[in-house]
């Protein structure tokens, strides 16, 4: 490999003592290889340094010698000497990469499940990471302390920095699940009138059992806990009171509709970034609607697939009206059955829903829904006990 | 060309043989080439000449300690000269 940067020639000796031809050569300490026997002599490689001790050789053995090929990048370097345009060319390239190569040219932040890694990425620009940065003088370690201080949700980032491409890499944390204080005494109560189907108590002592008709508001486990052992104490009351619940409910639903609707009449804003400085390609950076709807478009330019700190910013404001008009049947039936699961799912949460019968009345200023709810749901509801402390 | 003064061959050192799965052959110590064809390799080792034969035979390397031959070798044969 060596041998092939520094030049070397292929070479043909033609007569009739090749032979002798090596002999001498081994005499003069002329290095060959790939010596092959032709029918009119011989063939070999010679180091290009080495060429012109061939003559000796072949002179004592009355064998000529004829270059066959040279190879090397000493030959090229001969065949373009006086091309120093191209040397130029080649030096400057290889400096501008060099330099290129001690600047951040794109930041990829992997690992993020719920925080968004424009997020991060903001951040670690207001800490000095973005791109363009100097690498050699930036501490990274620094940098990643102090974001991992200013956003919780994280709880492990590793900066890869690799020449020009950096990978952020996150690990969200897992968030802290609600403590219940122990020392806090409270009774469940009914939320809603119904009949209780199942009582799972896990704490506190059942004031009720499955078959029992409840009101909202009654007792369903008592926090009041009484024995002759340890006398009067108050617990956490803690279970889930599964019960029928009747509901008959009233809503009032809107008779109009309010559309969005484009007006036709758009602005593009145009933005050329270079690392982190930006040259705006518009003149009035002003936006004359009231409503509008905006769409970025980043188109970032790559070369071979690497991509390159240009980018080509382009927002467009497109100019939104919206106009109300009274709702047709079928939309004013999509807009009760809309109230009427908001109202449930307020209500009753996941509850279980066992019948449901609506009825839409028309009204001088809409419709209103009339409904009856049957439904299966934990009606329990905690209530702190006061104590006479307190 | 002017020729020179005839130089010796480097004095010879004890000759050892290494043949690599019959493909290659490591001459170190060896004299004098005799003949050289693509089917057949002959050299002098001191009183020794070693004959080797086979097939799409070729010098990787030659130099003063020694040569490579490389090919598909068959036969190495040694015979000793009379004084």
């Amino acid at each position: 490999m060596l041998a092939r940067l520094l030049g070397q020639v292929v070479f043909r000796a033609e007569g009739p003592f090749p032979e002798r031809f090596l002999n001498a050569c081994r005499k003069e300490n002329v290095p060959l290889q790939r010596v092959r026997r032709l029918p009119e002599g011989l063939s070999a490689e010679i180091p290009a340094g080495h060429f012109k001790a061939l003559r000796l050789p072949a002179y004592r053995s009355r064998m000529r010698v004829r270059v066959a090929q040279k190879r090397g990048a000493g030959f090229v370097r001969h065949r373009y000497r006086k091309r120093w345009g191209l040397a130029l060319g080649t030096l400057l390239t290889l400096g501008i990469l060099w330099v290129s190569s001690l600047f951040i040219w794109n930041i990829e932040i992997t690992g993020c499940l719920q925080v968004d890694a424009q997020e991060v990425k903001q951040l670690l620009e207001t800490h000095g990471f973005h791109e363009g940065v100097f690498t050699p003088k930036m501490d990274v370690l620094r940098i990643r302390d102090a974001v991992l201080l200013e956003m919780p949700e994280l709880i492990w980032m590793a900066i890869n920095i690799s020449g020009s491409y950096a990978e952020v890499q996150v690990r969200e944390s897992v968030p802290k699940p609600e403590i219940v204080p122990e020392d806090c005494p409270q009774n469940l109560i009914a939320a809603a009138d119904g009949t209780v189907l199942s009582a799972t108590v896990k704490n506190g002592n059942a004031a009720v059992k499955a078959g029992d008709t409840v009101t909202k508001g009654q007792l369903l486990v008592s926090g009041v806990l009484d024995s002759k052992e340890e006398g009067l104490r108050l617990v956490r009351s803690e279970g889930q009171i599964m019960a029928r619940i009747y509901d008959r409910f009233t809503l009032r639903c809107p008779s109009v509709m309010e559309e969005k609707s484009f007006s036709g009449r758009k602005t593009t804003h145009t933005t050329l970034n270079f690392f982190q400085f930006s040259v705006n390609l518009f003149k009035n950076g002003s936006i004359s609607y009231s409503d509008y709807d905006t769409i970025k478009t980043v188109k970032r330019l790559s070369l071979f697939g690497v991509p390159l700190p240009i980018s080509y910013v382009s927002v467009c404001y497109e100019e939104t009206l919206f106009t109300t008009r009274p709702a047709t049947e079928d939309e004013q039936r999509l807009l009760c059955e809309k109230a009427v699961a908001d109202y449930i799912a307020a209500q009753y949460g996941a509850a279980e829903v066992l019948s449901l019968q609506t009825e839409m009345i028309p009204q001088e200023d809409g419709m209103s829904v009339q409904g009856e709810l049957q439904a299966v749901t934990d009606i329990a509801r905690a209530v702190p006990i006061l104590s006479s402390r307190e | 060309m002017k020729p020179t003064k005839k130089k010796p061959l480097p004095p010879a050192r004890s000759l050892q043989l290494y043949v690599h799965a019959g493909r290659e052959l490591i001459a170190e110590g060896c004299g004098t080439i005799l003949q050289f064809d693509d089917s057949r390799i002959r050299f002098q080792a001191g009183k020794l000449e070693i004959s080797v034969d086979g097939t799409d035979l070729a010098i990787q390397q030659l130099g003063l300690s020694g040569l490579i031959i490389r090919g598909i070798l068959t036969d190495i044969h040694f015979s000793s000269q009379k004084e």
